[in-house]
């Protein structure tokens, strides 16, 4: 995606999820769960706040199950990953 | 004024009150004239029988009754006033001798054709005489059929005071109420008189058609209309003779006297003629040729006034005869001249075969004239000058342009001396040959016309265009497409497509573009004394921004901004230069470029919605110049951001913008365009012009246009540049720069106006749409006011049904209603205009 870092800033790792502030994200999350969502808010713990969230709840029938959040926390530690959904 | 000194505008005194007698007014030329050259007669009207069509001349065995005819011009004029003929009858005697009850009813059933054929048969000898003088009766002739009829009241009195009128005046009486005279019978009453003889023998049988005719014409005058194209050719000459009779003034002295009172007189005629077509109409030809060629002959000498006792005693001498007075004049020659009367008329008959088809030629042409009259030919000539109404008649004469493009002057490549005749000439050719040259002498119609086009067109420039536009559905839609555009213009669609692929492959542009901004950003910005602008224009290196760039960089001001927020609680003083790095305003502001990702990252930014939000807050911090250099920057590259990139309409099949790229124009109206706002109010009147002009050279205005964004943008800058030049302390050299950019602006935009219409605004309720109209209208000049309300002339009409079909009882509908009439309206009050759901008004103030 990006290729020439115009000025080298020293990134962490962190700073991923910084940059998707505002910005819509999709977070898999544990328990065959998914969130994407508007993120407004997070921390070191990968604790995160998302507005305008859908929740995606898997299970074997394979329809998932929807859920809207107009907010929602997520806490930090069901967190598998965070992406961006362009 | 008349020529013999009395007033035909004065009412007619003594003409009804008085009568006449014969006796009195009478001056006995009748008795001097010489019967000797009646032997002629035959050949002269027809006894030869190589006229070639009979009608009854045969039957009247070469009695030659032209004369009757003469007197009929004053007859005529004396028809009209019943009052007055029945005074005469009073006094005179019936000729009993004369009356054919019979002929009246069928006589009137010769068609107009049928009479032109005899016309045409009779007349061939003496064409020559005519065709000079037809333009004459042509300019008037369309007048006759309009003419109010009691003008046709003015002669009869001075007939009656005319010496060779009075016996036929006075032989009338006997005649009234009879029918007019068959043919047949005619010729047994005829024999041995002799044309000359007439005036002075009233109580004569062929005067009787004449004699008739009074009583007939109230029936008879609706019939005119359709009789006047025959008489055309028997027409002119009576105005022939007034040339040589009557010194040089005839056509330059026009009185509107003389031709009201002359016209009607020989319509009156011709309506008198009517029934007793054999003899009167059928002769009335030969009759007049002879006059106009005994006038003719005479022209040369002066007409010998002295004989006419009565007239002139009234009025100053000074004035000059009317045209019913020639006539009479006329006769007063034929009497006089009797003896030379004949010879021309004998032809050989290959020359009246000539003579004749010449007629018929002439006929032929006149069929139609007359039909428009001045009011019709003046209003097709309107009509089609208002569709080639153009500023600039000779640069926009795009067929004259090729012309000259494909067929250079060939001496153009040659010597200095011979390029400055071809800038002559070119002079010449703008100016028209008024300035001289040979065609100076040669063309005064054509000048005359050429300076009438030119009022006219003047005109036609000067009348808003709202009135044709109001006129619309008279004859179809009127297209006032001017000179600048004739046709469809080029759809736009293809405009977007082109712009994709100019970003996908344009490589060569982009550093001169680079350069020019560079130019730009410094001259509108003097503030940046950051060398870092040329130096990194000039990089080779180009720079790519890849998404985690951008949302790093982003990132970046955020933060720097909100520490610098955070500083502005505690201090005043503030040091806003890492926010302003950070920004990246300078970095690359290539406006078009190969990849997206060669934007500028501050452009770039602005496709995301949390830059969008700090825009105002950021503001805060930046100095004047400072923001006018993002300005500047936004403006050269408006084309790649996303809410205009994929912000117009256009670019969709569906004629939609998708939902994703309609939250961020909202957006965007909510933050940035505010921002903007806010900020233009600082800039200067120059600097507006120069973030036009910068926006016009960068983009495509038209596309621009057809996205909320891109209008709201221009709306904001034209309403900012109207405001202050609404404050008048604008120096001369700003106006005209303004003037300068307002045209550019405008050419671009123009005859793609009504794109600016997004096609699914089902609800109308956009006003942002309007607003710039409004602007745009507000400063332009009235052309471009016309050229507006012309493109969107359907949006205007269909707002107003939108209106018209909502309910107003509804309390919804009523709101709704209101809205979308004000959004027009805030366009129209511009022009001074006004409308509700029915119609459009003038604003009252």
């Amino acid at each position: 995606m990006s290729s020439v870092q115009a000025d080298k800033q020293t990134e962490e790792p962190l700073d991923l999820i910084r940059y998707q502030l505002d910005e819509t994200v999709l977070v898999k999350l544990r328990g065959a769960r998914e969130m994407k969502g508007k993120l407004q808010g997070y921390d070191s713990h990968c604790n995160m706040v998302l507005s305008d969230a859908k929740e995606y709840i898997y299970n074997e029938t394979g329809e998932p199950i929807v859920k809207d959040c107009e907010m929602v926390f997520i806490r930090g530690d069901s967190v598998i990953l965070i992406s961006p959904i362009s | 004024m008349s020529f013999f000194g009395f007033d035909p505008s004065k009412p007619p005194q003594g003409g009804p009150s008085e009568s006449y007698d014969f006796e009195n007014t009478y001056d006995g030329l009748g008795d001097q004239l010489d019967d000797a050259d009646d032997a002629l007669n035959d050949e002269t009207f027809g006894g030869s029988g190589d006229v070639g069509k009979d009608f009854n001349f045969g039957a009247t065995k070469g009695a030659a009754p032209p004369p009757p005819q003469t007197v009929s011009y004053a007859r005529a004029a004396v028809a009209t006033d019943e009052d007055f003929m029945s005074e005469l009858w009073g006094t005179a005697k019936p000729q009993p001798e004369v009356s054919n009850p019979v002929s009246a009813g069928e006589k009137k059933i010769l068609s107009l054709e049928e009479i032109e054929a005899q016309l045409t048969a009779i007349d061939p000898s003496r064409q020559p005489q005519q065709h000079p003088m037809q333009p004459f009766p042509q300019q008037q002739y369309g007048m006759p059929g309009m003419m109010p009829m009691q003008y046709g009241y003015m002669p009869p009195m001075y007939g009656g005071q005319y010496p060779g009128m009075p016996p036929q005046m006075m032989g009338q009486p006997g005649f009234y109420g009879q029918m007019p005279p068959i043919p047949g019978q005619i010729p047994g009453q005829m024999p041995g008189q002799l044309p000359g003889q007439l005036p002075g023998q009233p109580a004569h049988g062929q005067q009787m058609p004449q004699g008739q005719m009074p009583p007939q014409i109230p029936h008879q005058i609706p019939q005119q209309p359709p009789q006047q194209p025959p008489q055309q050719p028997p027409q002119p000459v009576p105005v022939q003779h007034q040339q040589p009779v009557q010194a040089p003034s005839v056509e330059t002295v026009p009185e509107p006297v003389e031709s009201v009172t002359s016209i009607p007189t020989e319509t009156v005629k011709q309506g008198e003629n009517t029934p007793a077509v054999p003899l009167s109409e059928i002769l009335a030809p030969s009759t007049r040729e002879e006059i106009a060629q005994v006038a003719s002959k005479k022209s040369s000498r002066p007409v010998n006034l002295s004989q006419f006792p009565v007239l002139g005693s009234k009025s100053t001498p000074q004035q000059r005869s009317n045209r019913p007075y020639h006539h009479q004049n006329h006769h007063y020659n034929d009497e006089d001249d009797d003896g030379e009367y004949h010879e021309p008329l004998i032809l050989t008959p290959e020359q009246q075969i000539k003579a004749a088809r010449r007629q018929e030629k002439v006929m032929r042409i006149m069929k139609y004239s007359g039909i428009m009259n001045p009011k019709d030919k003046d209003f097709v000539t309107r009509f089609q000058l208002s569709q080639i109404v153009t500023e600039d008649p000779y640069n926009e004469d795009f067929y004259a342009q090729v012309f000259k493009v494909i067929h250079p002057k060939p001496n153009q490549v040659g010597q200095p001396q011979e390029q400055n005749n071809s800038i002559a000439q070119a002079y010449l050719d703008q100016s028209g040959h008024r300035l001289g040259g040979r065609y100076k002498r040669a063309d005064v119609a054509l000048q005359r016309m050429q300076q009438q086009v030119q009022r006219a067109v003047t005109v036609a420039k000067e009348r808003p265009k709202l009135t044709q536009y109001v006129r619309e559905g008279a004859l179809g839609r009127i297209s006032i497409g001017s000179g600048k555009k004739p046709r469809q213009q080029l759809e736009i669609f293809s405009q977007a497509v082109q712009k994709g692929l100019e970003e996908e492959g344009e490589t060569g542009e982009g550093e001169t573009d680079k350069e020019n901004k560079g130019i730009n950003v410094k001259k509108l910005n003097n503030a940046i004394s950051n060398p870092a602008i040329n130096t990194n224009l000039d990089s080779d290196s180009i720079k790519k921004y890849g998404r985690k760039d951008i949302m790093g960089i982003l990132e970046n001001i955020i933060t720097n901004l909100m520490t610098i927020e955070s500083e502005s609680r505690l201090s005043t003083e503030v040091d806003t230069n890492n926010l302003w790095e950070s920004l990246k305003i300078l970095e690359q502001t290539s406006p078009r470029v190969n990849d997206p990702k060669e934007v500028n990252p501050f452009i770039q930014c602005l496709n995301h919605e949390k830059a969008l939000k700090i825009v105002s807050r950021l503001f805060k911090f930046l100095s004047r110049e400072q923001i006018l250099t993002i300005a500047t920057l936004i403006m050269s590259n408006l084309g790649n951001l996303d809410v205009i990139k994929h912000g117009s309409y256009t670019t969709y099949e569906d004629k939609k913008v998708p939902s994703k790229y309609l939250k961020l124009i909202e957006t965007y109206s909510l933050t940035f365009t505010k921002a903007l706002m806010n900020s233009v109010q600082d800039f200067k009147f120059n600097e507006i012009i120069g973030l036009l002009v910068i926006l016009i050279e960068h983009n495509n205005v038209s596309f621009i246009s057809t996205t909320k964004i891109g209008l709201s943008i221009l709306t904001t800058l034209l309403s900012r540049a109207e405001l202050i030049r609404g404050e008048g302390t604008i120096s001369a050299a700003d106006l005209s720069e303004w003037s300068s950019c307002y045209d550019e602006l405008f050419t671009a935009l123009e005859s793609r106006i009504s794109l600016i219409f997004p096609p699914n605004d089902v609800e109308s309720i956009e006003s942002y749409v309007w607003q710039f109209l409004a602007t745009l209208a507000l400063g332009g000049k009235l052309n471009h006011q016309r050229i507006i309300v012309d493109e969107v002339r359907d949006e205007i009409f269909s707002v107003m049904n939108k209106a018209k079909a909502l309910d107003s009882t509804d309390i919804n509908n009523f709101y709704k209603k209101q809205n979308l009439l004000n959004n027009l309206n805030m366009f129209l009050v511009v022009m001074g205009l006004v409308a509700d759901e029915n119609e459009i008004r003038e604003l009252q103030t």
